[in-house]
């Protein structure tokens, strides 16, 4: 599974990426949704975690830019806001949602489910 | 009791909003806090598997981002202490470059406003009687006009100077094509709330708001 972690919070996503990739999973992070199209216009991801509010390119504006540049892709919606009415991201039935601070374990089994199409229990590396 | 009805109305819309904006900084804090603590945890466990793995300097830093992270979250909790206040007195002695301060801070906890920088005052810091919320709200509205006019990379200079006809608080830096905040509603009713003038300078790129000494006397 490739996983591409967008965020402008560069310390949280960087330390993110980290801790997936100690996991097994190949993560890479950008910190801007600019960044984001230019790395995925150049290389395939399986799953695209994204901020919903960045400066410049936001979230929801991003998610279509880059499903127009590479069909397939699942968006995981990350968001500091703890409500779902925050949302307004169309059609809802392809997008999951995580509310920050998030849980590792918690990302892990919504990545599996977006993927796999299924849930799968994070694995701790404890 | 403001001299324009439903002003106070929205000042509370202004103050839902700012803290809104705080919230969400203090989640982003709290999860970059959590990260950080996480990763601590994993790179431990790893070095239990195998000590050789350890990397002290690496924990160090670590350790450091989670202080800077709650010196961050400090500030912006200071940042609602003072917002919440500015509602205690519907009229009070304000001074103008802590309220800049304050609307700027609010603006940084934004991401596409944090490109703000101060200009320095000469001599006294301008002081005015005057509705410290409504002012609030009346700046913050021109600060994201400007900044989304200039874009999240932009740069907005914020001075305050006291000229002959009040304190005025001018935001320079805006591009050609800017309009104003003059077309919204709200800003006409903060703007008589405050009895302010509104000036634009398109060719200097200058947006001035100027605000009376006292607000008392220039409803009389």
């Amino acid at each position: 599974m490739r996983v591409l972690l967008v965020d402008d919070e560069k310390k949280f996503v960087s330390f993110l990426a980290t801790r997936l990739r100690i996991r097994g999973i190949s993560a890479d992070c950008v910190f801007s949704g600019e960044e984001a199209v230019e790395r995925v216009s150049s290389s395939g991801y399986d799953v695209v975690v994204l901020d919903v509010k960045m400066p410049g390119l936001g979230g929801i504006e991003l998610r279509r830019r880059l499903e127009s540049l590479r069909s397939g892709m699942k968006f995981i919606f990350l968001t500091g806001h703890g409500s779902t009415g925050d949302f307004e991201v169309g059609s809802a039935e392809a997008s999951f949602y995580l509310a920050k601070p998030l849980k590792i374990e918690d990302l892990i089994a919504v990545l599996h489910q977006a993927v796999e199409g299924r849930a799968r229990p994070g694995e701790d590396v404890r | 009791m403001s001299a324009a009805p439903g002003a106070e109305g929205e000042g509370l819309v202004f103050l839902g909003k700012a803290t809104a904006v705080i919230s969400h900084s203090i989640k982003n804090v709290m999860a970059t806090v959590s990260e950080t603590a996480g990763l601590i945890g994993d790179l431990v466990a790893l070095a239990e598997r195998d000590p050789r793995r350890i990397d002290l300097k690496e924990l160090g830093v670590l350790g450091e981002t989670i202080v800077e992270e709650i010196q961050r979250g400090f500030q912006v909790v200071q940042l609602l202490n003072k917002l919440a206040h500015s509602g205690d007195q519907p009229v009070a002695d304000v001074d103008v470059e802590e309220v800049v301060t304050v609307v700027s801070g609010l603006g940084r906890c934004l991401a596409y406003c944090s490109g703000i920088t101060r200009l320095p005052s000469a001599g006294e810091r301008p002081r005015i009687r005057t509705q410290p919320l409504l002012l609030q709200d009346l700046l913050y509205r021109a600060l994201d006009a400007a900044f989304r006019a200039v874009g999240p990379d932009g740069e907005i200079k914020v001075g305050v100077e006291r000229g002959a006809d009040g304190v005025c608080v001018a935001l320079q830096g805006l591009p050609a094509g800017f309009r104003g905040i003059f077309e919204s509603p709200g800003v006409e009713l903060l703007k008589q709330a405050l009895c302010a003038r509104i000036a634009l300078d398109k060719d200097a790129g200058v947006l001035r708001l100027v605000l009376p000494e006292s607000l008392d006397e220039a409803r009389a």
